[in-house]
């Protein structure tokens, strides 16, 4: 299985541009984490992981033949976009959860 | 009149544009009215229930029924304002004796009559109001005499059916060839809503918690956030949905609605103008006694409200359920009858009509973008557009627009990746979101489908630096996709599958 396999297709699935509703598979996105301890573990994880690995391509990982996500034109945008746009969302999960920081 | 003059278009917004806007203007326009009354609905919704001796009574006098609903309705003042004013009908006649329209659906009674006049119920008046001013301008443009008042709508529908001929006899036979199926289609459909407005309004109050819990709750046609809503405001009066499902068969209103489809997917198939005539006018004559009935229905304000949003999604799904010969006779459809800018809601009501039962989300779009029903005319036009089948815009050029050759292949390469244990692996792993690559499964061993590869792909949409040809790509034997795992129903739900050369 690939590295950072549950992040990247959590935002295959569900941040894909290929999606007509954005927003409806976003809260779907938050909705399963808070339903699934395991999965939102992980996907913090590999999120927080992959943002400290340099040798980890965020701005080939949104936009490549098999993923429509967003392109950027460098790769400080595009772990800027995963910053602000899903990183929130797995923290909402975990709030929502009542788990916290846990 | 020039040649050029696109026939469609004009009667797509003479009257479609006219219809759409009105149940959705209704909506806006009713929705305050439900607030005022939110609080009284509760009482409304008990104080019409029937007492058992009631019961009886009505079960024997279904027209009975409904003129005692609707003498509540037009009687007395609910929630007070000008809103309430303003929406009261003037004037409703209602027949007495036995039952005067006889059995519309399978079984189920209908109430007497009701003259639909634009005062007479609220989704009519807004209606009425939108088609005048819809045909007004385009006979003004064209040199005709102006219709007659809105007020009128029986004599309104009536100038559009002859505005509708006139435009069919003043086609050239080269447009009359290509539009055939559009004027055939929106003819069909002016002449179902005059079938409705002389008919009546059948079954309002029954039609009304009928389609409800019939409609809605049994089929699903409620999608993601709409869904949601809706659920929240059946359950502001789960009391009375659950009165009003045991009330009466709802059962039979659906089916009586899936048999006005299935005729009217007979009738298309069969191809000739006057049969696309028959289905559009039965598809579209449906739609405004839905529409009109559910809407007259706002005595429970909230659920006749969730009702009537429900209303035009209903109406695609219906005509999404025929197959028609070509994109563009689609589209006309819905715009007869609908907001032509919810393509992607009719390609939703196609999934949901083809794969109800099979483990896929509602916010899918497997079949909307990858299924059976699209052509190589909507993969190219993706490709060149970004404009996705079923209209939905990207931000961006794909790098490829693909497509299954048939629903039946996409359900083949489902049935594969569930059979693969992939998914179950996943899962194990801690994993709810799956994206299937075509690496994991490799040749499925058959054709697939094909698609357009640009041959400079990923460039913005509105960068100017998109050229060159598409490469067309045939036999894909491969499939990639995504799934989620709903652990509520323990079931992975498709949300796309594409096929993919290897």
């Amino acid at each position: 299985m690939r590295h950072y396999n549950v992040i990247l297709s959590a935002i295959e699935v569900f941040y894909s541009d290929e999606t007509d509703d954005t927003l409806e598979m976003i809260a779907l996105f938050r909705e399963r984490m808070e339903q699934m301890p395991d999965y939102r573990q992980n996907a913090r994880r590999e999120l927080l992981e992959s943002l400290g690995d340099a040798a980890f391509s965020w701005r080939d990982a949104l936009w490549n033949e098999g993923c429509h996500v967003e392109e950027f034109s460098s790769e400080e945008e595009a772990r800027d976009y995963v910053v602000r746009n899903v990183l929130p969302v797995i923290d909402a999960a975990f709030k929502g959860s009542g788990s916290g920081g846990q | 009149m020039s040649d050029d003059i696109n026939y469609g278009a004009i009667a797509a917004d003479a009257f479609g544009n006219a219809l759409g806007s009105s149940i959705t203007s209704t909506v806006a326009r009713v929705a305050p009215f439900a607030e005022v009354t939110q609080e009284v609905a509760a009482d409304r919704v008990s104080s019409i229930l029937p007492t058992a001796s009631e019961q009886a009574y009505f079960d024997r006098y279904g027209d009975e029924l409904g003129a005692r609903a609707l003498g509540m309705y037009s009687g007395e003042t609910i929630g007070g304002g000008d809103a309430a004013s303003s929406l009261a009908p003037r004037s409703i006649g209602v027949a007495s004796g036995p039952n005067s329209t006889g059995q519309a659906g399978v079984g189920y009674y209908v109430p007497s009559q009701v003259e639909v006049s634009p005062f007479a119920n609220p989704a009519w008046q807004t209606t009425s109001m939108k088609l005048y001013e819809n045909t007004a301008r385009y006979a003004s443009a064209n040199g005709l005499s102006a219709p007659p008042s809105w007020e009128y709508s029986s004599e309104l529908l009536d100038y559009n059916v002859e505005l509708q001929e006139w435009l069919y006899r003043a086609a050239s036979p080269e447009i009359a060839s290509t539009s055939q199926t559009v004027f055939a289609v929106i003819g069909g459909a002016i002449l179902g809503a005059t079938d409705f407005g002389r008919e009546s309004v059948a079954g309002l109050v029954t039609f009304g918690r009928n389609s409800v819990s019939a409609g809605l709750v049994k089929s699903g046609l409620a999608y993601g956030l709409e869904a949601r809503q809706w659920a929240h405001e059946f359950c502001d009066n789960i009391d009375g949905i659950a009165a009003f499902m045991s009330w009466d068969t709802p059962g039979k209103i659906w089916d009586h609605y899936t048999g006005v489809a299935t005729r009217a997917r007979a009738d298309w198939s069969k191809g000739t103008v006057e049969d696309i005539i028959a289905a559009s006018r039965g598809v579209t004559k449906a739609g405004f006694e839905i529409g009109s009935a559910v809407t007259g229905t706002y005595g429970v304000a909230k659920v006749a409200i969730a009702a009537v949003r429900a209303t035009p999604k209903m109406v695609k799904m219906l005509a999404a359920s025929m197959d028609g010969p070509a994109m563009g006779s689609r589209a006309s459809q819905v715009g007869a009858i609908g907001d032509i800018t919810g393509g992607g809601l009719v390609s939703r009501g196609l999934q949901a009509a083809r794969a109800k039962d099979a483990a896929i989300h509602p916010l899918a779009h497997a079949y909307t973008k990858h299924g059976g029903w699209v052509t190589d005319d909507l993969l190219i036009a993706r490709a060149r557009t970004g404009v996705a089948p079923g209209g939905a815009v990207a931000k961006k050029y794909p790098s490829k627009a693909t497509a299954f050759h048939s629903d039946e292949l996409l359900e083949l390469a489902d049935a594969r990746i569930r059979a693969s244990g992939i998914l179950e692996a996943q899962l194990a792993a801690g994993n709810a979101s799956m994206k299937i690559t075509k690496d994991m499964l490799g040749d499925l061993g058959a054709d697939l489908g094909r698609g357009y590869v640009p041959v400079r792909p990923n460039v913005a949409v509105n960068s100017g630096r998109f050229e060159g040809p598409l490469l067309k790509v045939d036999n894909m034997r491969g499939v990639s996709g995504t799934y989620i795992y709903n652990p509520s129903t323990k079931a992975f739900d498709m949300i796309t599958l594409y096929p993919e050369s290897l």
